[in-house]
């Protein structure tokens, strides 16, 4: 294996809107390896969403990219247009949150479903029509041969987002994207869809980069997980790692406010992070967290504490923390 | 399914629609002016008023004569010409085809300009293309369409003589006019495609299509076309009675022999049972339209079957 | 209200207190577009008013001996049939064009809004029947039917105001109904109602100010709506009748010597162009300020 799939580094994404510049993604640095599942977790505005679409390459046009973004030796940011779109669907590929809006209305299923097949593997409608067939079973559409033919409002929730899925892994991307797959849906159809998408990566060997907000999902699919707040890696580390022996208070904060079941059986009160998400346009000095923080110190507000390794795969940026001490469960 | 209802549901709305235009129109011709007085002229004795009144069933009080007009009508009776003494259907018929020739081109000529201006200033939004378009669509949505084609007829007829002033309704003959009648109207539509398509292309279906890796040229005219396209249909069908509105003035700057000119002399010479045909048929043609409209959104959009 | 006056001690002008009509026009002084709208209607406007004072010759002042002049220095835009001075039968005709613009579209608003509040506000069966009656005149040339009404009334001035204010109110009703359904809804109209008030009062005090930005935008955009279907009626001859000038009857006139005077037809139609082009330009700039939309 010769090095990580995905290399990112330092990434910065700044939108530029009347109100100011939105410094979005200020410094991302992280790596996917091959086979991989690694899972973004942060609150809304976080940066997220912004470091997968940077990913893609589906930034907005008042975005100012800057960092690599370094794929299996070339860095996207700096590939042509024509580059990018041959790999974009194939290679790399990304599931957005919402079905219903990320699919076309006016297109059958069928068509949409072809397509990747049409433009990256060459073939006939008549072909692709058939492998889109196939991948619409393998997802668990019912009656696959009938369900082309229809249109995307005619299916249910659950059903457009399996759709999505196969349409954006029908041609076995190395890397998936997923961006709050489950997010749209009701609760009782994220189990199965969550063991749908975990059994197409397995099928397929691919790496998958999970975005969410949800920590109970982040559980259940991903190995690693990255936490961000506002625009910047605060702690990585792997699942277990982060549940058992997180450092950073933010990354405690978030697991504190899971509803879990002992939580839930003793009736405990659960623990709100206080405070509102940070401007983006001046983001607070020093450490970034330190407005919501119960532990900030005075260096906190001044200097802005840098990712550090404090064990093996595992890194946070708190000035409190670095030494390793101060986990919590 | 819904196919065959929702057609048949348009025509039904329709009809009552319809009925109120050409009522209105009947009811206009005898809202102020007596036609037998202007037939007889100022001599006539009041015996020789009353008798060509019955003659003419115009003693009768308005809405029986509204259905006994419509009566005839649907059988294809419109009446007789005042002046020419001919049955107006013939006379109609005669000149229905040039002016369904002028306004068909002339809406073709209008989407043509439009959608490929609109497609193209939404593509280059915020180029100096895009304040072009921009600028070609204030300049002619404020255009005296009257005075714009009396201004290309002097250019052609004039001073590039390319312009035949006399002659049939050929097809030779048929561009300027349309082109004269479909420009201005353009703009509206390209108005309308670039801020349709500015707004589609920020759609996530787009994103979803972009993210698949799909070419340029298939996003556009497969994906983002299709779902722009929509309002402009809406907007051909509620402009199509300006549309028919400014043919009758552009075919009198022409010269050009349709039903437009044939309106005109008839409105001055108050040939009611004329005036009242065309205005029937432009009514029905309306109507007609508008279903097709209807029709062509159904078609596009799977959506709006379901119902 | 006393001016709110500071004093600023580095010499500045005192502020005062300003009203919301200043930064709206400020916002339109700063943008091109209804810049050059605002300076071209002042100027039409100014002509229109002195006519008299800048023409240099009377409208109808015939010279049979000067027929069909082409443009000199005498006669900036040459002379038409009868020998008179286009040049100055274009700026007599920017008052009739003007005043028939405005004051169509003020007889037609005035329609337009009556109605509109009342079908909004009553709802119903009056509401049902408004809307029948806006449908079918909508689906409608409007040309064909003022041309019908114009050629039964007769052909006049007035003729030609009254049909197209009976015909153009439509816009108006339709923005005010549906304004007016909105605002129905919200709460302290329906407190007021439940306390009783007076529905006149209530649509006075309370729905209409809602409604003001968008009868006027819309009253801008009518403008040149009336204007060209005035002109289109007089190029007809069923509007303003000779003498008196008017763009569309001017451009009418050329229509016999199109080839060999097009300065009589030419003329006319470039002011009313840029007329209408200014009204639309300001209107789509307040359109703009006045409601404006998220992104572009």
């Amino acid at each position: 294996m010769r090095g990580p799939l995905l290399s990112v580094r330092d990434l910065r994404v700044h939108y530029a809107t009347e109100v100011g510049i939105v410094r979005a993604v200020d410094g991302v640095w992280f790596e996917v390896n091959e086979g991989e599942r690694v899972c973004i977790v942060g609150e809304s505005g976080s940066g997220k969403t912004t470091v997968a679409l940077a990913i893609m390459g589906l930034l907005p046009r008042n975005a100012l990219v800057r960092g690599e973004i370094v794929y299996k030796g070339r860095d996207l940011l700096k590939l042509s247009k024509e580059e990018l779109r041959s790999i974009r669907g194939r290679e790399i590929s990304m599931v957005f949150q919402d079905p219903l809006t990320s699919l076309n209305p006016l297109l059958t299923i069928g068509v949409q479903c072809s397509e990747p097949y049409e433009e990256h593997l060459k073939l006939s409608r008549k072909e692709a029509l058939q492998r889109a067939i196939d991948m619409l079973r393998k997802v668990k559409i019912p009656s696959p041969e009938t369900s082309v033919r229809r249109y995307p409002h005619t299916f249910s929730g659950g059903m457009r987002q399996r759709t999505l899925i196969a349409m954006m892994t029908s041609l076995k991307p190395r890397l998936l994207i997923a961006d709050e797959p489950f997010s749209a849906l009701d609760v009782s159809l994220q189990v199965g869809l969550m063991q749908l998408l975990s059994e197409l990566v397995r099928d397929f060997n691919s790496s998958l980069l999970l975005i969410t907000h949800d920590l109970g999902v982040a559980a259940e699919l991903c190995d690693r997980v990255i936490v961000m707040y506002a625009g910047k890696i605060v702690e990585e580390a792997d699942i277990y790692t982060a549940f058992e022996r997180s450092l950073h208070p933010y990354t405690q904060g978030l697991l504190k406010s899971l509803p879990t079941l002992e939580r839930v059986i003793t009736r405990s009160k659960l623990e709100v992070l206080r405070g509102l998400p940070p401007d983006l346009i001046k983001p607070p000095e020093g450490c970034r967290f330190h407005p919501r923080c119960p532990f900030a110190t005075d260096v906190c507000r001044r200097d802005e504490p840098r990712l550090v390794e404090v064990e093996r795969g595992h890194k946070v940026a708190c000035w409190l923390r670095m030494g390793g001490i101060g986990g919590a469960t | 399914m819904g196919f065959g209802k929702y057609v048949a549901r348009s025509i039904t709305t329709s009809i009552p629609v319809l009925i109120g235009t050409t009522f209105v129109i009947f009811s206009l011709m005898y809202v102020t002016g007596d036609p037998v007085r202007v037939i007889l002229g100022e001599f006539a004795t009041e015996e020789q008023v009353a008798r060509l009144r019955a003659e003419l069933g115009l003693d009768k009080p308005i809405y029986v004569q509204y259905f006994l007009w419509l009566s005839r009508v649907l059988r294809g009776d419109f009446g007789i010409s005042y002046m020419s003494r001919l049955p107006v259907m013939q006379v109609i018929l005669e000149r229905l085809p040039a002016t369904l020739m002028l306004t068909g081109t002339a809406l073709v000529v209008s989407l043509a300009i439009g959608i490929s201006l609109g497609i193209v200033a939404a593509l280059r939004q915020g180029t100096k293309v895009d304040t072009a378009v921009s600028t070609f669509v204030v300049l002619f949505f404020s255009m005296p369409y009257f005075w714009f084609a009396t201004i290309l007829l002097w250019v052609f007829a004039s001073c590039l003589r390319v312009y035949p002033l006399v002659g049939t309704a050929s097809p030779d003959r048929l561009v300027l006019p349309a082109v004269a009648l479909g420009l201005p109207t353009s703009a509206v539509y390209a108005k309308l495609m670039r801020s349709n398509m500015v707004e589609v292309l920020h759609q996530d279906y787009i994103r979803t299509a972009v993210a698949k890796g799909l070419r340029d040229r298939i996003i556009i005219y497969r994906h983002a076309l299709k779902n722009s396209i929509i309002p402009i249909v809406a907007l051909v069908m509620l402009r199509i009675p300006w549309l028919v509105g400014g043919a009758v003035i552009t075919e009198s700057v022409f010269g050009w022999p349709g039903l437009g000119t044939l309106l005109i002399d008839s409105i001055y010479r108050r040939d009611f049972p004329v005036v009242q045909g065309i205005c029937f048929i432009i009514a029905v043609l309306i109507v007609i339209s508008d279903i097709v409209g209807d029709l062509v959104i159904a078609l596009i959009d799977p959506r709006v079957r379901v119902e | 209200m006393a001016p709110l006056i500071r004093r600023d001690l580095s010499g500045e002008k005192p502020q005062m207190y300003e009203g919301p009509l200043r930064p709206l026009v400020q916002k339109l002084l700063r943008n091109g577009k209804s810049l050059f709208a605002i300076v071209t209607l002042l100027t039409v406007l100014l002509i229109a008013l002195l006519a008299d004072v800048i023409a240099p010759y009377h409208y109808n002042e015939q010279n049979l001996g000067r027929r069909l002049q082409p443009p000199s220095s005498r006669h900036l835009f040459g002379t038409d049939a009868l020998g008179r001075d286009v040049f100055s039968r274009v700026l007599y005709g920017a008052r009739m064009t003007l005043f028939l613009g405005v004051t169509i579209t003020f007889f037609t608003s005035l329609i337009g809004i009556t109605l509109g509040l009342i079908s909004g506000y009553a709802g119903g069966i009056i509401d049902l029947v408004v809307r029948k009656v806006m449908d079918v005149l909508w689906a409608f040339p409007i040309i064909v039917l003022a041309l019908g009404l114009a050629a039964l009334l007769g052909p006049s001035t007035e003729n030609l105001i009254l049909v197209l204010s009976v015909l153009l109110w439509i816009p108006f009703a339709r923005v005010v109904r549906a304004k007016v359904l909105v605002i129905k809804e919200l709460p302290f109209v329906k407190y007021a109602r439940a306390i009783g008030m007076n529905p006149v009062r209530l649509i006075f005090r309370h729905i209409f100010p809602n409604v003001l930005s968008d009868i006027i935008v819309l009253f801008v955009l009518t403008i040149p709506d009336a204007m060209m279907s005035s002109a289109a009626l007089s190029f007809l001859g069923l509007g303003v009748q000779p003498p008196t000038p008017e763009w569309g009857a001017i451009i009418s006139d050329g229509r016999p010597y199109l080839f060999t005077a097009p300065w009589i037809s030419a003329f006319p139609g470039l002011f009313l162009l840029l007329v209408a082009l200014s009204f639309n330009l300001l209107g789509d700039v307040l359109t703009d300020i006045l409601n404006p939309r998220v992104g572009r």
